[in-house]
């Protein structure tokens, strides 16, 4: 399995993806559609004959339409603990449900997890300088 | 966001440990007889705890260096401390001479026939760690078992031993199976849902309308009990294959839902099979503290 880029999410942000087009149903709730797929020389053919849809088109229910509506800019982080304040949920599972949902958006090109700055690289392992003194302890360490 | 600061009481397979607050299991392996779980606090593995039951005793000290030493290379230590007792039933020994000092301790509980390992995954305080060690306390093969999950909290008569847990994202099921006696037939099965987002999931419904909603086409709904926030119904339908149809054996499914209002949650206990149908294990309104040490007074009154 492919895995993407490590993001921080106190750093990272969420937007809509360039070209998608966002509209309320008469029940208030958002509907969202990507950016048309141009398809190119024989896979255009292809596509016409297996009938792949132009354009990616979801409707979120009450509780997406309100995650989406909170992307003012605000972390990954801050906005996890903001779901899980509004459905009274604990923060992990408010930071998985939010993993999930934007994992969604994200493989269908509707929003783009931006990082507003690169992750700290992890810190080296601390190793002891000097070599421990074997002791009577550890009779199984022996000397080459 | 609510951050919980009551007791935070991790029940299990029968062993119970009063874990620090923030601390959550996040790997569970194994059955009654033996098995582990991993805790941790936030991304911070914290300790892992695993259980075996067997009639020998163990001499603790032995149990303990054989545990360090298996872990010693891992850590990086050089030096196993002597052991060190922990209570009337435990020891602890420490990992000293590496980059990072861990800790490992043992505990027999002989009432259960239980003896469990506590191995300390990143440096702690020490104080933190006994008192976990010492806090735990476990149950006999034929008693009745609290058990307390993410969650899910109920008290269970004896011989009720769990299958599996799912964990997702607003919602954890938990299913259990009944062992008469101790013996290897089945005979009932519990299922425990707990949802998260109640109101969104009802949706202005009562509980009634809902679980009928979720029945099957054939069964039949009838109603024993419903108030605005709990609900008992049973759910008659043919029989699961064709022996127990053509013996005229219908399936029944036993349920049990209510709503917790505070925290928007709404568990749905379900029991089907032959045995005799648990009542509602909805938990009394009061601290989880309260309602186990009720229950450990009550286990050795006459």
């Amino acid at each position: 399995m492919k895995r993407g880029q490590t993001l921080d999410p106190r750093a990272s942000v969420l937007r809509l993806a360039t070209g998608v087009e966002s509209s309320l149903t008469d029940t208030g709730l958002l509907r969202l559609r990507a950016a048309p797929i141009k398809p190119w020389g024989p896979l255009r053919a292809l596509a016409w004959l297996l009938r792949v849809p132009r354009r990616a088109e979801v409707e979120l229910d009450a509780i997406g339409t309100w995650v989406i509506a909170q992307m003012d800019g605000r972390s990954l982080n801050q906005l996890a603990a903001d779901l899980g304040q509004h459905l009274k949920l604990s923060r992990r599972e408010a930071e998985t449900a939010l993993a999930d949902f934007t994992s969604m958006l994200v493989k269908r090109h509707l929003v783009d997890v931006v990082a507003l700055k690169p992750l700290d690289p992890p810190a080296e392992p601390v190793r002891d300088p000097a070599p421990r003194p074997r002791t009577s302890l550890s009779p199984q360490t022996t000397s080459p | 966001m609510t951050r919980v600061d009551v007791p935070n009481l991790l029940a299990w397979q029968g062993c119970l440990h009063d874990l620090p607050p923030g601390w959550e299991p996040v790997g569970m392996y194994g059955s009654w007889r033996k098995g582990q779980v991993i805790i941790a606090e936030d991304r911070r593995p914290r300790v892992a705890i695993a259980w075996e039951r067997r009639a020998m005793t163990p001499v603790l000290e032995r149990t303990a260096n054989t545990v360090a030493k298996a872990h010693r290379r891992a850590v990086g230590a050089s030096q196993v401390s002597p052991p060190e007792p922990c209570g009337p039933d435990g020891v602890v020994v420490r990992l000293v001479g590496g980059p990072t000092e861990i800790a490992i301790g043992v505990r027999r509980v002989a009432q259960a026939q239980a003896t469990i390992v506590y191995r300390q995954l990143s440096p702690g305080p020490m104080v933190e760690f006994r008192r976990l060690i010492m806090a735990t306390t476990a149950v006999a093969d034929d008693e009745a078992a609290t058990w307390s999950i993410h969650g899910l909290r109920v008290d269970l008569p004896p011989y009720w031993r769990t299958e599996g847990i799912q964990v997702l994202a607003g919602f954890v099921r938990g299913v259990w199976f009944h062992y008469p006696h101790g013996k290897q037939r089945v005979d009932s099965v519990l299922i425990l849902r707990r949802y998260a987002c109640a109101s969104h999931l009802l949706a202005g419904r009562d509980l009634v309308t809902w679980l009928t909603s979720q029945a099957e086409k054939q069964e039949v709904t009838t109603v024993h009990d419903t108030t605005a926030t709990s609900a008992h119904l049973t759910l008659t339908g043919p029989g699961r294959t064709w022996w127990r149809r053509l013996r005229r054996r219908p399936q029944v499914r036993h349920l049990y839902a209510w709503v917790d209002s505070e925290s928007d949650r709404l568990t749905v206990q379900e029991t089907t099979g032959d045995g005799e149908p648990l009542a509602g294990l909805r938990p009394r309104v009061g601290s989880p503290r309260c309602a186990f040490l009720s229950t450990q007074e009550a286990t050795g009154m006459p």
